[in-house]
């Protein structure tokens, strides 16, 4: 006999069933989103997924990553790169041996209650799923919906209409009558409302009164909705979230840190020669000047838009 | 990587990397909770243990979730695949051995028996709580 081929598809479940138990055995309280969860909760059909979504307690996000830094499990972008310090929503962790990686998020983009509160929400109505014979903490489904949709709309074009994602569309078909009534309420309590106003209108449901807190997190999400794969406007709207002793790190990783170029994957740079490591990084450092002016005035605009 | 449990059973240890430092041993549990008096593995049924994930998609992948959370899936391929459904089907040592009576095999008994007691060894599974 020989070894097997370990497969993606086989281990996005097992992979699930042990970040959780970690996480669970270090007392770190995290709700496992997208992929075989959703299908689980019958919100998403079945797909291969690469990576587990993890939704960590934010308090609690420093000690879940030393977990995972003493399991030996590799940081994505390098063992000394702190995504949380300059605003990143995620660290990326990969276990050495497994093929699909871990995503652990300290706040879901498009949940614009502060991190703290939108996840004491979630965590309050959370329930259990079954992955790999085993239990992992989930949201409730129609938050889960809430969760699926901004993330669909933060990686879709801005273009209307909205309706048009199938995605979208087909996890609305598949909650239950009563979870989609669910939806505007719970999407209220995490700051999902006025990012999903548009959607829940064509799909259907009544979103209620505008919420108006949160304004300058919506000018941020309006700003990154209207230009799509604009990495400047992110790297922008992430100053204006890291605080100033974190924002040498954050020009440093903007600007300079190869690693996170998505011209090719981190493994690749690092395998990369010192030349085309320089090339890279003065192109990087070139293309993130010039665009500065562009992503600063895109906020000041959308800034003045929602006054 | 290959582990001894026998080619009739099929399993393997997926081994794509191994990371410094990880160890790829399974702590092993003493056998005697499961086991007769003459020696042989008890008639069961059993459970799989909750320290257990398990994926089935032809082969079954088997993984411990215990500390020090180091290890990969193993893989359980033809007749290894199916006695672990048996198990989770709950079936009794009777039960599995008149599964695989077809294979008109002297040895297969034993061979259950081998692999039965394996992985009650590693923990992977426990008598059910008759209760």
């Amino acid at each position: 006999m020989t070894a097997q081929p370990f497969a993606l598809a086989e281990s996005s479940e097992l992979a699930h069933a042990l970040v959780a138990r970690v996480l669970r055995d270090h007392g770190i309280r995290a709700l496992f989103l997208k992929g075989p969860v959703a299908t689980a909760q019958g919100l998403l059909p079945q797909r291969v997924s690469s990576d587990v979504d993890v939704l960590c307690d934010p308090s609690q996000m420093r000690q879940a990553e030393g977990v995972f830094d003493g399991l030996g499990w590799l940081r994505y972008h390098g063992g000394n790169s702190d995504m949380v310090a300059i605003g990143m929503h995620a660290t990326t962790f990969v276990i050495p041996g497994w093929p699909c990686t871990v995503d652990i998020h300290n706040h879901f983009p498009g949940l614009l209650a502060p991190a703290a509160e939108a996840f004491a929400m979630l965590w309050s109505r959370r329930e259990l799923v079954t992955l790999a014979h085993r239990e992992v903490p989930a949201p409730s489904p129609a938050d889960h919906f809430a969760v699926i949709a901004v993330h669909a709309l933060r990686n879709a074009d801005g273009a209307p209409p909205l309706i048009s994602q199938p995605t979208l569309r087909e996890s609305w078909a598949r909650l239950e009558e009563a979870h989609r009534s669910q939806v505007p309420h719970y999407a209220r309590s995490v700051g999902a409302l006025e990012p999903l106003r548009s959607v829940l209108i064509d799909l259907g449901g009544d979103p209620g009164p505008v919420d108006q807190r949160f304004a300058a997190e919506l000018t941020d999400w309006n700003a990154v909705r209207e230009r799509p794969g604009d990495s400047a406007v992110l790297w922008a709207s992430r100053w204006r979230r890291t605080a100033w002793r974190d924002r040498p790190e954050l020009v440093f990783r903007a600007f300079w840190d190869i690693s996170m170029d998505r011209a090719q994957r981190p493994e690749q740079w690092a395998l990369a020669s010192r030349r085309e490591r320089v090339s890279g990084r003065i192109r990087r450092s070139a293309r993130g000047i010039r665009q500065l002016p562009r992503a600063a005035w895109a906020l000041a605009r959308r800034a003045r838009k929602s006054e | 990587m290959v582990h001894g449990l026998g080619s009739f059973f099929g399993v393997n240890r997926v081994a794509i990397w191994r990371h410094p430092g990880s160890a790829w041993s399974v702590p092993v549990a003493p056998l005697h909770a499961q086991v007769r008096q003459d020696g042989t593995v008890s008639e069961g049924p059993w459970v799989i243990s909750p320290d257990v994930a398990w994926v089935d998609g032809g082969d079954v992948l088997v993984l411990d979730l215990r500390p020090p959370y180091r290890g990969l899936p193993w893989r359980l391929s033809r007749s290894a695949a199916a006695i672990w459904e048996c198990i989770a089907e709950g079936m009794t040592l009777t039960q599995i051995e008149d599964e695989f009576a077809a294979l008109d095999d002297l040895d297969v008994p034993d061979q259950i028996r081998s692999f039965l007691d394996d992985l009650a060894g590693r923990g992977y599974i426990a008598l059910r709580d008759p209760s």
